[in-house]
C-alpha cells in the first residue's frame, strides 16, 4: 500500500466485518466495538474499544 | 425465483404480555419472512414470561411523525379547549 | 413392570436429550446470524432441561444415590445409552438442520405418545416436552423447507446431509426385550406406531422441500447397547472434563 492514499470507504467495510474471535456470528460492528475509521495522510487510523475493561479478546482483534 | 438476496429485512417487534392490554414495542430483529421472525420474537423477546401475543411488523412499513412536522402536527390542539371533555357541565342528576 | 427395564428406558430418553442438547450448543456464538444462534440455543437449552428430568427420574429408579450430574459427568462411553445419531458431529448448517428436523419429527411423535404412558412421572415429563417438540419441528421444518427448495448450494448441502444422516434413523425403532417389556405394559408407545407416523411427518415435509426421500441402506446401530461411534469419546472428553478434573465441584 506504499504511495496509495487509503480508500476510506472500501476500508471501512472491510473493516467492520472483521469478527469478533469469541462469538464470531458478531462484527465488531455489531458490538460497538469499532467506533472509527479515518485517513490520517497515508496511514488509516482505527479506533476500537473494548466491551469491558478487563476484555481478553481485545488483543486478538 | 429471482436472485437470491444476501440481506435479511428488519421487523420491528411488539409484545403483549399475559396482564397486558396493548402491544410495546420491545426491539428489531432480521428475518426473512413473517414465520421466522415470529419465531425468533419468541425465541428472543419471551424466553421469561408466558401467554403473550406477537406482532411483527416490516420495519419499512412503520411510518413515524417527523420531528420537524411535531409543530404543525401537535401544538395547535392546545388551544381548542372545546375539544377535551371538561369544557362542558355535566348536569347534576348524570353524576354518578 | 421391571425397574431395570424402565431404568433403561429412562437412561435412552435422557442421553438422546442430552447428547443431542450438547451438539447443538456447539452452535452458540458460531451461528449463520444473530436471531438463528438465539433459536438453536434455545432448543439446546430445552433438551438440556428435558434431560436432567429424565436423568433424575432414571437415578431414583436405579436406587444406587446417582443424581442427574452424576449420570452426566461420570459415566464412561459404553454406559450411555444414546442413538448413533444424536452423537454425530454437527457439520454444517445443513447437515445439522436435517438432523434436527429428523430428531424433532421423532420426538414429536415419541412425547406425544408418552403423555398417556402408565407411568406417572414420563407421562408428566412427556406433557412438557410436548409442546417444547413442537416448536422445535416447526422451527426445523421451515429451515429444511428453506435449505431444500432454496439455492442450488443449499439443495445440494441438504440433499447431502440428508444421505449421511438416512443411514443412522431406522436405530430410533429398534425393538429388544426392554421395548418389549414397556410397550406390553402401556409405559411406552410402540415402535411400530412411531416408526409410520415419523416416516410420513419426514417424507411429507422432504418433498415439499424438494429432496430426495434416500434408499434405505445399511442401518447404523450400537448405541442402544453403549456401542458408539468414534466420535462420542470425543464429546464427552469436553463435555465432562471440568466434572472430572474437579471431583464435586460446586457453582
Amino acid at each position: 500500500m506504499n504511495g496509495m492514499v487509503p480508500d476510506l470507504g472500501r476500508a471501512r467495510d472491510l473493516v467492520s466485518r472483521v469478527r469478533d474471535p469469541e462469538i464470531p456470528v458478531l462484527t465488531i460492528a455489531d458490538l460497538g466495538v469499532l467506533r472509527d475509521v479515518r485517513v490520517e495522510g497515508r496511514r488509516l487510523v482505527v479506533t476500537i474499544t473494548p466491551t469491558y475493561t478487563g476484555c481478553p479478546a481485545m488483543k486478538a482483534i | 425465483m429471482g436472485k437470491p438476496s444476501q440481506h435479511l429485512p428488519l421487523w420491528e417487534v411488539f409484545i403483549r404480555s399475559k396482564r397486558g392490554l396493548d402491544h410495546k414495542h420491545v426491539g428489531s430483529l432480521h428475518a426473512a419472512d413473517a414465520e421466522q421472525g415470529m419465531q425468533y420474537a419468541r425465541d428472543t423477546y419471551t424466553r421469561r414470561s408466558e401467554g403473550c401475543s406477537i406482532w411483527v411488523v416490516r420495519s419499512t412499513d412503520v411510518h413515524a411523525s417527523q420531528s420537524e412536522d411535531s409543530a404543525s402536527f401537535f401544538d395547535p390542539a392546545d388551544d381548542k379547549i372545546y375539544r377535551h371533555p371538561t369544557f362542558y357541565d355535566i348536569p347534576e342528576d348524570l353524576k354518578i | 413392570m421391571s425397574a431395570p427395564a424402565l431404568f433403561e428406558y429412562a437412561l435412552r430418553l435422557g442421553d438422546d436429550a442430552l447428547i443431542n442438547g450438547q451438539r447443538l450448543s456447539e452452535w452458540c456464538g458460531h451461528g449463520p446470524f444473530l436471531e438463528e444462534d438465539v433459536g438453536v440455543a434455545n432448543t439446546a437449552l430445552d433438551l438440556i432441561g428435558r434431560a436432567r428430568l429424565l436423568l433424575a427420574y432414571a437415578g431414583t429408579l436405579e436406587g444406587k444415590g446417582r443424581d442427574e450430574d452424576d449420570l452426566a459427568f461420570t459415566r464412561d462411553e459404553r454406559d450411555w445409552r444414546n442413538v448413533l445419531l444424536t452423537e454425530l458431529p454437527k457439520g454444517d448448517f445443513g447437515f445439522t438442520t436435517l438432523r434436527q428436523f429428523l430428531l424433532d419429527a421423532y420426538n414429536r411423535h415419541l412425547y406425544d405418545g408418552l403423555r398417556s404412558s402408565k407411568d406417572g412421572t414420563l407421562a408428566g415429563i412427556a406433557g412438557r416436552a410436548a409442546k417444547e417438540c413442537e416448536y422445535h419441528l416447526r422451527h426445523s421444518g421451515e429451515w429444511v423447507l428453506r435449505l431444500g427448495d432454496g439455492t442450488e448450494e443449499s439443495q445440494r448441502r441438504a440433499q447431502r446431509a440428508l444421505d449421511e444422516l438416512w443411514p443412522y434413523t431406522p436405530e430410533l425403532f429398534e425393538t429388544d426385550r426392554v421395548t418389549e417389556e414397556l410397550e406390553a405394559q402401556g409405559v411406552a408407545p410402540a415402535a411400530a406406531t412411531l416408526r409410520t407416523a415419523w416416516q410420513r411427518t419426514v417424507e411429507t415435509l422432504l418433498r415439499a422441500a424438494e429432496l430426495t426421500v434416500p434408499e434405505n441402506a445399511w442401518p447404523q446401530t450400537g448405541g442402544r447397547q453403549g456401542m458408539h461411534s468414534e466420535h462420542m469419546g470425543f464429546l464427552l472428553a469436553e463435555m465432562q472434563f471440568v466434572q472430572r478434573a474437579y471431583p464435586g465441584l460446586d457453582w
